[in-house]
């Protein structure tokens, strides 16, 4: 396994492809990977992913599109150490082509302007809630965020995260489900975006649902060719077989199969 | 290109070499049986289990074809080979002429000698079948051909010694027009007319959405059918001709149809296939061990048999159900054995002569030890007690009367209900189109498969064209090969066309 270090050439632009601008640790666990790919960044909207593979023989890993930079024509992406992935974060090193970048793959998030908006992350959650939040801001929409205290990952995107909310609770894992409800009973919310362990986001939906809330999650599947054939990350939503790679990655969350995404889900945590 | 290109049956070699044997002689000429690496052998690799015809071989076969005044196998043929003209030149043993016949009607014919449904087509028209004989073996000479072309090198060409006609080896479209095409999938069809349309002399860019190029050559069809080696030699010889590939593009995503305008592509061929699983939509299908051929599929011709995550569901060994009665399905199966499946079953609902798979690969997978469960239809998935796959229930079925499809349709026998302990289930129930995604101003059908013109492939929008399963739904390679040769003979004339309208 010889990490690829050919470069892609695209006639078109002329240009080389898909090399590793920079990589920011934000933590031993966690770095920013900033990404040419001048296509990728000029198409991408909140919520959009790529399909990543860092070895020409390699696994094809979905990430999050953190965010883009037209100028620079550069995406973000964020690589947490852990899940296999820790090999990867070793592995790489500026100046370094990916031999494979797919993208910007999946359905944008829907983010009605001006309205009050509730996110809701844990642990590797948090990671696809940032763009998410950045957008929210960025429409003039005010912005909430409850996270989870001792997740590391969310520790060290705190900065970002405090940056683009209005406000931000951070609470302990005991009682994160009851600081959420709190808040969505005290305040008044349009919509709840949340995204973490599935066990958690399946509570969430069934309070907001009794409420009358809405909500979205952003779900985590494990993919393949991210363009539908494949099947791996099919969910349940409203009774109907859907793809997270090409319906999603979010979906309402007060349609969506938990029980059996969570069964599914074991396969890769 | 030439569409329906045939040789001279009345040059002098030909009459020469037909004169030398009289055709009671060349139909005593028993078949030759092509040679396959040993049963218990092949269980245990994934070299490719037709070994190929040797050279004197190939020449025998050759011999029995009797080079018919009106060859029913060339209309056989969906691309039209001269199937009696490259046969000939076997025989005379000018093997490159042979290929160079083949390369007038057909980009891909490695592909073609392996995997087409020879025993419907040509092989079916073969005079050979009126006199109750096995036809020539047409598909096994193709392949003797194309392989024979791909290991030589340093051959000098007969042109060289004797200017003759032209090839693709020459890679040679004489003129240029100032004119690009996007070809969308870089599968049979895509492959087909991108290798036209260069020879026409335009300028020709293949966008894949993948890592590699082949589409279902590469992704769907395994090693020991079709090794990806060969793709990629003709994927060579196409890049050598000057067509362009782009892998991980998405047409749709990375870049949109406007946008292949606005570069400056005046033509456009939507090749993406059908790709999409279908499901058997029963309980238990979400459930970690059951999976679709195309993962199962995907996974061990691209990734290797590795598990995902923790917890992720190994293809090692196991007891594995697939479930279908096409190639694919055999395909998995046989793929299934080679990873040391403990049992290897093929859970079918109607009987093995409703089977669509091509006879040649049910028989491999017999020898190779696969259960065929004939008239069985599974109806519900059993998970263990911690949510795995654990068990299917299998409904017993008999065949009542034909269908519109014209094959009996099986019903359930009442009350006849096994339950099969499985560790891993391969769900192979057919595929839906892989429908462009915000392409405006085509017309498609319900299924999502674009509508075109029959004779031309072109579509609702005058620029697009499409052929291959993305407008017949799931069929055979050479079909797909078909439509891209039509279409591109067809792409081509409205260009020349318009350009006999300009004048400077």
């Amino acid at each position: 396994m010889t990490f690829c270090r050919i470069a892609y050439y695209n006639h078109q632009n002329d240009q080389i492809m898909n090399e590793i601008l920079s990589i920011e640790p934000y933590s031993e666990k966690t770095a920013r990977v900033r990404i040419l790919n001048p296509v990728i960044a000029d198409k991408f909207e909140p919520g959009h992913f790529v399909i990543v593979k860092f070895q020409s023989d390699g696994h094809r890993i979905p990430f999050s599109i953190i965010s883009s930079d037209t100028q620079e024509g550069s995406i973000d992406i964020i690589i947490h150490r852990a899940d296999g992935l820790d090999e990867i974060l070793a592995m790489i090193r500026t100046g370094e082509s990916l031999p494979d970048l797919l993208g910007p793959l999946g359905r944008p998030a829907d983010i009605a302007q001006n309205s009050r908006i509730l996110f809701f992350g844990d642990g590797a959650g948090v990671v696809p809630l940032l763009p998410l939040i950045k957008s929210a801001k960025e429409k003039g929409c005010s912005v909430k965020a409850v996270l989870s205290e001792h997740s590391s990952r969310t520790q060290c995107l705190m900065s970002e995260i405090q940056r683009d909310c209005d406000a931000v609770v951070t609470v302990s894992d005991d009682n994160l489900l009851e600081s959420a409800m709190n808040l969505v009973s005290t305040e008044s919310i349009d919509k709840v975006i949340m995204s973490g362990p599935t066990l958690i986001m399946k509570r969430l939906a069934l309070e907001t649902k009794k409420r009358g809330i809405p909500a979205d999650c952003v779900l985590n599947m494990l993919m393949i060719d991210g363009i539908g054939l494949c099947g791996i990350c099919r969910v349940i939503v409203d009774g109907e077989r859907k793809q997270t790679c090409t319906d999603g990655p979010v979906f309402d969350a007060h349609k969506v199969d938990f029980d059996q995404m969570f069964n599914r889900q074991r396969l890769f945590v | 290109m030439k569409t329906g290109f045939k040789t001279d049956r009345d040059a002098e070699w030909r009459i020469e070499l037909r004169n030398r044997m009289s055709a009671k002689e060349r139909t005593a000429i028993p078949r030759v049986k092509m040679p396959e690496l040993d049963a218990e052998y092949r269980k245990k690799t994934h070299r490719e289990v037709n070994e190929g015809l040797s050279l004197e071989q190939a020449v025998l076969e050759a011999t029995r074809c009797l080079d018919c005044p009106d060859p029913g196998c060339i209309k056989g043929c969906p691309v039209h080979n001269d199937i009696p003209g490259f046969i000939k030149n076997i025989e005379r043993r000018e093997y490159p002429e042979a290929i160079k016949v083949l390369n007038h009607t057909t980009v891909l014919p490695a592909v073609c000698g392996r995997v087409c449904p020879q025993e419907n087509q040509c092989e079916a028209s073969c005079i050979y079948n009126k006199m109750k004989k096995p036809s020539v073996a047409i598909g096994n000479l193709e392949r003797f051909a194309a392989d024979f072309e791909r290991q030589i090198t340093g051959y000098i060409p007969i042109e060289k010694r004797k200017a003759e006609e032209d090839s693709v080896e020459e890679a040679a479209p004489r003129h240029f027009y100032p004119i690009k095409v996007a070809v969308i999938g870089s599968g049979p069809s895509g492959l087909t007319f991108a290798g036209d349309m260069r020879m026409r002399g335009y300028g020709v860019t293949v966008f894949e959405a993948l890592s590699q190029f082949g589409g279902v050559l590469k992704y769907g069809i395994p090693e020991f059918c079709l090794p990806n080696e060969i793709v990629d030699h003709e994927i060579g010889k196409l890049r050598k001709m000057g067509v362009e590939f782009r892998k991980d593009t998405l047409i749709g995503a990375t870049y949109t149809y406007d946008e292949l305008f606005a570069m400056g592509f005046k033509g456009i061929y939507i090749a993406t296939g059908a790709g999409k699983p279908r499901f058997m939509g029963i309980p238990g299908e979400n459930l970690p061990g059951v999976m679709t051929a195309n993962e199962y599929l995907i996974r061990l011709n691209c990734l290797g048999p590795g598990i995902f995550g923790v917890n992720g569901v190994s293809l090692d060994g196991k007891r594995v159900a697939v479930i279908g009665g096409g190639n694919t399905a055999i395909d998995a199966v046989r793929y299934a054995v080679r990873m040391g499946a403990e049992r290897a079953m093929l859970v079918y609902r109607r009987g093995l002569d409703e089977m669509p798979a091509r006879q040649e690969e049910i028989r491999h997978a017999r020898e190779e030890g696969v259960e065929f469960m004939m008239l069985c239809n599974p109806v519900e998935y059993l998970p263990d007690t911690n949510g795995y796959l654990r068990a299917m229930r299998v409904q017993k079925m008999e065949l009542g009367e034909p269908d519109e499809s014209g094959r009996r349709s099986p019903r359930p026998v009442e009350g006849a209900i096994d339950e099969i302990e499985v560790d891993l289930v391969v769900e192979s129930v057919g595929y839906l189109p892989n429908t462009p995604q915000r392409l405006e101003g085509v017309t498609m059908n319900r299924k999502g498969e674009i509508v075109v013109d029959e004779t031309s492939m072109q579509s609702s929008a005058s620029a697009i064209y499409a052929g291959g399963d993305i407008v017949r739904g799931p069929a055979t390679v050479i079909l797909a090969m078909g439509d891209g040769r039509k279409a591109a003979a067809s792409m081509a004339e409205a260009f020349e066309k318009a350009m006999g309208e300009i004048t400077l």
